[in-house]
């Protein structure tokens, strides 16, 4: 296989990637986000564990 | 990694820079409590309007990660204004309650202290907090977070002089070699910093970005990334995104954008897009990462599309420096397509 093929099928694969991303995300359009730009953290290891929920005041 | 204990209001106030990477003021910051729905931060709306807004927009992001039981969330309000703590809080409750999301812990905090919403309950943030919870993330390996959000966008300014001195002998050599080879060196490159770690020189620099600029070249270096390896591909672009003259910046910040949305960081995401020049020509790769950012889409998204395009159209990209995967029927590549507004 030669290196145009590869880049074409690497494309074809993006291309189809893009599509099937936008589908699962139930966006027919790319917008730029609107005034509320939130920032995500998706990452669990980072989240701390509150070890209780009774939280008692420190004064 | 081992996720950090926190047993007070004020520990909780004190790690949230170590989960966000920077430093929230002014601010309205999810937590979720013993699930794995993501943390969020936006800036906190200060009229009825705008909270309206934030909480459609957090609904709309939280809503695809709930699953059948219900979700629990601590809401922190981050400012110095307590009626918009207030009023944010109870606006947020209500529209997470309505997506199956409690929140049993709503907090306000200021610079010095924190109030419990719920109950009254109040205290001082203490040194010893921020410093107890410095030395866990220290010990676990993370990075010192930043003063603020403004500061993570000034750490990606750079100087662009010795690239673009460089930039004219690399165009010229991409017009003097083909594609192909241009290509093979590009992933061969990256191929090798994931191996040293060593920093581009400026000539590499110069032709990285060059090589970048087409498509293809760009493609197979983009497929590469994964949850694995993004942490390599922050390390990479942010150094050519603060090295990048204006006029080839926009492949690189995009690059940089989705290895941090895959590294589960919005925030510095956001940050990287927001280096791509404004007068630059709509770039298709930095509207993807942008609505992924937007939608809080999960970086397993990038994984589970990728292994289902591998089950359905029989295409396993190669690894760059080791040659191709498997191909698929072939066809041109399309174009990219301009995207309103970026």
């Amino acid at each position: 296989m030669d290196e145009q093929t590869t880049n074409e099928s690497v494309g074809t694969w993006l291309s189809s990637l893009e599509r099937r991303v936008r589908h699962m995300l139930g966006s027919a359009h790319i917008n730029r986000p609107s005034v509320t730009v939130i920032d995500w953290v998706h990452d669990a290891a980072r989240n701390p564990v509150l070890a209780r929920l009774g939280i008692d005041s420190d004064d | 990694m081992a996720q950090v204990k926190v047993t007070s209001p004020d520990e909780l106030l004190a790690a949230l820079p170590h989960v966000l990477g920077f430093t929230p003021t002014e601010s309205v910051v999810t937590v979720p409590l013993g699930s794995e729905l993501p943390v969020a931060r936006i800036d906190i709306p200060k009229n009825a309007e705008d909270r309206r807004e934030v909480a459609r927009s957090l609904q709309n992001g939280y809503v695809h990660h709930v699953g059948r039981e219900r979700g629990m969330l601590a809401l922190v309000c981050v400012t110095e204004d307590r009626r918009a703590a207030r009023a944010t809080s109870e606006a947020l409750a209500d529209a997470f309650d309505r997506i199956g999301v409690d929140t049993p812990l709503r907090l306000w905090a200021t610079s010095d202290r924190w109030t419990d919403l719920s109950s009254g309950k109040t205290g001082p943030r203490s040194v010893e907090s921020v410093n107890r919870m410095a030395a866990e993330a220290a010990f676990h390996g993370r990075l010192p977070p930043a003063a603020s959000r403004a500061a993570l966008a000034e750490a990606l300014i750079g100087d662009p002089m010795p690239v673009a001195a460089a930039l004219g002998g690399a165009r010229t050599l991409a017009q003097q070699i083909p594609a192909g080879e241009q290509h093979a060196w590009a992933a061969g490159r990256l191929a090798q910093f994931h191996e040293d770690g060593r920093s581009l020189s400026d000539p590499e620099a110069a032709r990285m970005l060059v090589a970048l600029e087409s498509k293809p070249t760009r493609d197979v270096l983009w497929v590469d990334m994964s949850r694995g390896n993004s942490a390599q591909h922050v390390e990479l672009w942010s150094d050519l995104t603060r090295r990048a003259p204006d006029e080839v910046r926009a492949p690189a910040a995009s690059m940089l954008a989705f290895a941090h949305w895959l590294h589960g960081e919005g925030a510095q995401a956001w940050v990287a897009l927001d280096r791509i020049p404004p007068d630059t020509e709509p770039y298709t790769m930095a509207a993807l990462t942008a609505t992924m950012l937007e939608r809080g889409a999960h970086p397993d998204v990038w994984e589970d599309a990728k292994a289902t395009l591998v089950d359905s159209e029989a295409f396993v990209p190669g690894r760059p420096g080791q040659g191709p995967g498997r191909a698929m029927p072939t066809s041109q590549p399309a174009p990219d397509r301009r995207a309103p507004g970026i």
